[in-house]
């Protein structure tokens, strides 16, 4: 048990020094590019540097990766209120409409209005963020047993002490995994932000594309691919600290408890 | 004291209550009973106003519900479900300073008041306190539901069929444990159930109920004793009798003259059981009387079959 897991961590740090070094030292990339594709000439992408557009990248997803979680959940938590019951049915139905969108539509809705670049792209990115946290927070609280709501009520608990003591704890694994499903796409739907301009790692996908240049394709690839990685593993660690197994691993707080 | 009066609850077009009057009186308890269907939740959920009457009302000490804030009056009644609704993600401890806590006590009483109450209920505090709901077996989840429902020391105790979930020898243990423990505290108690054995071990007063209405309101002896009408008396079945001598103590029936008493015979009975077990033991000897004994083995005098026949004879006459 201990020598695999100390396994799995040495995998893990030599994952990540392999791709650092592919993501930040050009001569390193460079060598790898030569062997994967020895007959391409033009193997590194000269325009803009990678590390660049990693960071263009970044900011794209983290941008519209929050505003949509705020979004999504905020819509989730009102449609499950009392006072917001009777919009619940519409937002499903809209929702579910909305998750047969591909991303490249939105795209294609949202350039002509807020025109090129990084707005319309954030834009796009956090409409289609929304969905998932959405249904899942809608999903994660209407999944409460509804006698143990009842209880809490009977307990004395105001509207707002249920919410947050009672639903959002019990409901927050769920919640968390849209965020993560969220996330995850937007880092790969952020790539065709670069058709209209707004940088990213999709800017060498598209240049590869143009210029029948595998290498550059696979350079924005892996990166992307290597983010995606490292944010879903960022997440399960997250869920393996905060919601801990002894309590069938609802706890959404307090994660200083020992596990036996 | 909590009143029904006249009290009228639809849902929807269905009327679940239809005019239920009856009276809860102080420190005892009161059994709501009935099939399926008949209201007992409906009418339990009134009075914490989870539910509010369409018609009626429903008084705790003459002060009707609706004019209580209610999350004021939620915290001053414990209620227990039968799934015990202990919420998972918090320790029992936690569970169980829950109405404590929205009343503003501190983290240390919080702890102490578990503590207090996890021995009283009779589970170990320092195993137990620090357990989640899913580490708990169905009979102490139902504990655990009691301890908190009695943490903010409520004078008045909604439970909802609270050992309905738990196997028929733990429900016994349970049945006792709230017995002994509801001759100390004393509250005034709404207890509902459809077992009719478990009505008759903890009432004080039954309220029979079919179709959203009350059917009988009376001492147990007197249900079983007098159901008021057929429905009543097919309800308490045609071993009421037997039922009923399940009410009285052999130590109110037996004669203290320990003469009388064969020795020879290794039958007998303890002061504390029911002229139910001890008719049982009679009817398994050839003679018809056998000693009874306290805690210690010592023999206090005897019971007879003529005794309780005598006892019984109310309710068998009917
Ligand atoms: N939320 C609800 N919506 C519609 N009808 C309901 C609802 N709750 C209860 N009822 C109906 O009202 C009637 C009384 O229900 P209630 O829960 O009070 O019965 P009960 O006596 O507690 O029965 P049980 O012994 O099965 O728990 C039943 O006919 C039930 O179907
Ligand atoms: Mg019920």
């Amino acid at each position: 048990m201990k020598a695999r897991s100390s396994l799995i961590v040495v995998t893990f740090i030599v994952l990540f020094l392999v791709f650092g070094s592919f993501v930040f030292s050009v001569s390193f990339r460079a060598t790898i590019l030569r062997v994967l594709f020895p007959a391409t000439r033009e193997l590194i992408y000269l325009r803009t540097g990678l590390p660049h557009m990693l960071g263009e990248h970044l900011s794209l997803v983290l941008l519209s990766s929050v505003l949509a979680s705020l979004a999504g959940f905020s819509l989730g938590v009102f449609v499950t209120r009392s006072c917001g019951r009777d919009f619940l049915p519409l937002v499903r139905g809209l929702s579910n409409f909305a998750q047969t969108f591909p991303p490249v539509a939105i795209l294609a809705l949202a350039f002509p209005v807020l025109g090129f670049g990084f707005r319309p792209t954030v834009a796009a990115l956090f409409a289609f963020g929304i969905l998932p946290v959405l249904n899942n927070t809608i999903e994660g609280i209407e999944s409460v047993d509804a006698g143990l709501i009842e209880a809490a009520q009977g307990q004395g608990m105001t509207p707002s002490q249920v919410l947050l003591q009672t639903e959002l704890p019990l409901a927050a694994r769920v919640i968390v995994a849209g965020i993560r499903t969220s996330v995850i796409i937007n880092i790969g739907t952020a790539t065709i932000g670069a058709t209209i301009g707004a940088g990213g790692l999709g800017t060498v996908i598209i240049a590869g594309l143009v210029r029948n240049n595998t290498a550059f394709v696979f350079t924005g690839a892996v990166t992307a691919a290597g983010v995606a990685l490292a944010t879903d593993w960022l997440f399960s660690r997250l869920e393996q600290v905060f919601f801990n197994p002894q309590d069938g691993g609802r706890s959404g707080h307090d994660s200083t408890r020992h596990s036996s | 004291m909590i009143e029904f009066d006249r009290v009228v609850k639809y849902y929807g077009t269905h009327r679940a209550l239809d005019g239920v009057t009856f009276t809860v009186p102080d420190g005892c308890v009161t059994v709501l009973i009935g099939p399926s269907g008949c209201g007992k939740s409906t009418s339990l959920k009134l009075v914490n106003r989870l539910l509010e009457p369409d018609d009626g009302y429903v008084r705790v000490d003459g002060r009707p519900v609706k004019s209580f804030a209610v999350e004021e009056l939620r915290r001053g009644i414990g209620y227990v479900i039968q799934s015990a609704g202990l919420l998972p993600h918090m320790t029992v401890q936690d569970n169980i300073g829950l109405v404590p806590r929205l009343l503003g006590r501190d983290k240390t009483w919080r702890r102490t008041r578990a503590l207090d109450l996890l021995e009283l209920i009779g589970l170990d505090p320092h195993s137990y306190a620090r357990k989640y709901p899913s580490q708990l077996s169905g009979g102490e989840a139902q504990r655990v539901g009691v301890a908190r429902a009695l943490a903010a020391n409520p004078p008045v105790l909604l439970m909802d069929e609270p050992f309905g979930a738990v196997d028929p020898l733990n429900r016994e243990t349970l049945q006792n444990e709230f017995i002994s423990l509801q001759r100390k505290l004393k509250k005034t108690v709404i207890f509902v159930t459809h077992d009719l054995d478990e009505a008759v071990r903890v009432a004080d007063r039954i309220v029979l109920m079919q179709d959203g209405l009350v059917i009988q309101e009376a001492a147990p002896e007197e249900l079983l004793g007098h159901p008021s009408n057929a429905f009543a008396r097919e309800f308490v079945g045609t071993d009421r009798a037997l039922k009923r001598l399940g009410r009285f103590s052999v130590s109110d029936y037996m004669s203290q003259d320990t003469s009388r008493v064969e020795s020879e015979d290794h039958t007998s009975v303890p002061a504390s059981a029911t002229l139910r077990e001890a008719l049982s033991r009679i009817l398994a000897v050839p003679s018809d009387q056998i000693p009874v004994r306290d805690a210690q083995n010592r023999i206090l005098g005897s019971i007879s079959l003529e005794a309780i026949r005598r006892a019984g004879y109310g309710g068998a006459s009917t």
